[in-house]
């Protein structure tokens, strides 16, 4: 960058940028990137996570809570290959899968629900009583 | 399902920014979904991953040897919520294959369960293998 003494940073902006969104996420940390990929949407009475687990049967699944962190994790099967089956392409993974997701809050163990349709698994966690803000009343002096 | 014996790829309009691959009209994402491919004697066997994916929305076409896999997830937004982490979108499951067998067309199965879709392509009589007895001699 000899002949360059006031360069337009063009990668400045993408990291203010980058920088924003990840102020957006503050509160919601995922410990690993990986399978099953995870969507949370939240109000300030609870929160719902949606993952995409195709081919994992509903037994095959185990969600656990620890109040302000989720963890699902399962199995998926692998296809059974008979004789005389050649196998062309395989791309779908298999095998053994686990993921953590910590919430913002704490949420209710007993109050939580769980779906599994479509190959989509969906947790619903409303709010602890206990982790809900308070209201202070300010006492006049 | 349907499963659509000629299917037209729909007209398209403005530019392809994809060469080579047809856009479709709807403006949303479109990902190539995971699938595996097996092959016996009698048939062939794909098994596409499509989580999210409904059956009346997975539209399956056999033309001129190209099987084209489509499925349209359904969009999901919990009322009253706020998404505030996205692993993954929602979009368009799409997927094409050229067969190199011929395929009984009239026997084709497919079956969608747990996100999963599974087309079982019986092949044609002419293309299962045949044994041929060498004469002594």
């Amino acid at each position: 960058m000899l002949f360059a003494p006031a360069y337009y940073d063009s990668f400045g902006e993408f990291r203010r940028l980058q920088r924003e969104m990840n102020r957006l996420f503050d509160g919601v940390s995922v410990e690993t990137d990986e399978f099953p990929s995870v969507n949370v949407w939240s109000n300030p009475d609870g929160i719902v996570v949606t993952a995409e687990l195709p081919g994992v049967e509903s037994k095959d699944i185990n969600i656990s809570i620890n109040q302000d962190a989720l963890t699902i994790e399962g199995e998926r099967k692998a296809h059974v290959l008979t004789e005389g089956v050649q196998c062309h392409r395989s791309e779908r993974g298999e095998g053994r899968f686990v993921r953590s997701i910590k919430l913002p809050f704490d949420v209710d163990a007993d109050k939580i629900k769980a779906q599994c349709k479509l190959g989509v698994l969906t947790v619903t966690m409303p709010r602890a009583e206990t982790s809900k803000p308070r209201k202070i009343a300010i006492s006049a002096e | 399902m349907n499963i659509n014996k000629t299917k037209n790829v729909p007209a398209e309009r403005g530019e392809n920014r994809v060469s080579g691959k047809a856009e479709l009209t709807r403006d949303l994402p479109v990902f190539t979904p995971a699938a595996d491919i097996y092959e016996n004697d009698d048939s062939l066997l794909v098994v596409c991953d499509m989580p999210g994916v409904e059956e009346k929305n997975v539209e399956i076409g056999l033309e001129d040897d190209v099987l084209t896999i489509t499925g349209n997830q359904g969009e999901y937004h919990p009322e009253n919520y706020q998404l505030v982490y996205q692993g993954y979108h929602t979009g368009i499951y799409r997927r094409a294959f050229t067969l190199t067998t011929g395929i009984d067309q009239e026997k084709i199965k497919a079956r969608l369960s747990n996100g999963v879709l599974s087309i079982t392509l019986p092949k044609s009589a002419a293309a299962k293998p045949r044994k041929i007895a060498i004469e002594a001699g």
